[in-house]
C-alpha cells in the first residue's frame, strides 16, 4: 500500500478521536447553552445528532454483517450508544425538555 | 489600525474562512482518484477498507459543518461568548493540526509527483495557515477585548 495512503488512514483515526474528545468537553462545559439557551448550542445540537445519525445506518448497512455477528455484545454497546446520542441530541435541537 | 477596522478585518477573514472550508472539500473529493485510493484500498480487508471510507466521510462531514457554522453563526463567533471562544478554539486547533501533520508527519516524498501535485499542495497548505490564523485571530481580539484593551 501507498504510504500515504497509510498517512491519511491513520490522520483521520486521529481526528476522529479528536472531533469526539471536543464532543464530550462541549457536553460537560456547556451543558446549558447545548440544552437551547442559544443558537449556537442549539447548531451544535443538530450537528451531533446528525453525525451519529449516519454511524448508526453504517453500522447495520454498510458495516460486514460477519464482523457485526462475530461481536454482538460490540454491536449492540455500540448501537444501544449511538442511538441514546442521538435521541438526547435531538431532542436538545428541539428546543430541551423545559 | 483602530479596534473597528481590526474586528472589520477579522469579520471579513471570518466569511471568508467559512468559504474555504468548501475549497478544501473541493480539494478533498478529488484526493481518491488522485492518490489512486481505489486501487490501494482493494489490498486491504473489506472491513478496513470500509473503516477507510466511513471515516474519510466523516471527516468530510465535520469540514462541512464548520464552513456552515462559521458561515451561519458569523455573529455568534465574533460576539465570542464562552461556547463560541470554545468552539472557534476547536476549529484553529483542528486546523493547526493538520498543519502539523502535514509538516511532520507525511513525508514529501509520499506526495504523488509532478507540477499540479506540488502547486495543489502548496496552495492547500496556505489555506489551512489561513484558516487557523483566522480562527487564533478572534481568539486573541477577544482576548484582547477581555483584557480591557478598548478602554
Amino acid at each position: 500500500m501507498d504510504p500515504i495512503i497509510r498517512q491519511v488512514f491513520v490522520v483521520h483515526s486521529v481526528y476522529i478521536v479528536f472531533v469526539l474528545v471536543a464532543f464530550s468537553a462541549l457536553c460537560l462545559l456547556y451543558a446549558p447553552e447545548l440544552a437551547g439557551a442559544s443558537v449556537l448550542g442549539r447548531f451544535l445540537c443538530i450537528w451531533m445528532a446528525v453525525f451519529w445519525t449516519p454511524r448508526l445506518i453504517v453500522q447495520w448497512t454498510y458495516y460486514d454483517r460477519a464482523v457485526r455477528r462475530a461481536n454482538p455484545w460490540g454491536n449492540w454497546g455500540f448501537t444501544a450508544a449511538i442511538l441514546y446520542l442521538i435521541v438526547v441530541f435531538g431532542v436538545a435541537a428541539l428546543g430541551g425538555v423545559s | 489600525m483602530t479596534p473597528a477596522t481590526i474586528e472589520s478585518w477579522l469579520s471579513l477573514a471570518l466569511w471568508t474562512a467559512g468559504i474555504g472550508h468548501f475549497v478544501v472539500l473541493a480539494a478533498s473529493f478529488q484526493i481518491p482518484r488522485r492518490l489512486g485510493w481505489k486501487e490501494d484500498l482493494a489490498k486491504l480487508t473489506n472491513f478496513n477498507r470500509k473503516l477507510m471510507w466511513t471515516y474519510g466521510g466523516f471527516i468530510v462531514r465535520v469540514i462541512a459543518v464548520f464552513g456552515a457554522l462559521t458561515l451561519s453563526l458569523h455573529q455568534e463567533l465574533m460576539n465570542g461568548d464562552r461556547a463560541a471562544l470554545f468552539v472557534t478554539g476547536f476549529i484553529g486547533v483542528f486546523w493547526l493540526a493538520r498543519i502539523i501533520v502535514d509538516f511532520v508527519y507525511f513525508g514529501q516524498g509520499d506526495w504523488p509527483r509532478g507540477p499540479g501535485m506540488v502547486v495543489g499542495h502548496l496552495l492547500l497548505t496556505s489555506l489551512f495557515i489561513c484558516l487557523t490564523s483566522t480562527y487564533f485571530g478572534v481568539i486573541a481580539w477577544h482576548w484582547y477585548v477581555n483584557q480591557g484593551g478598548l478602554s
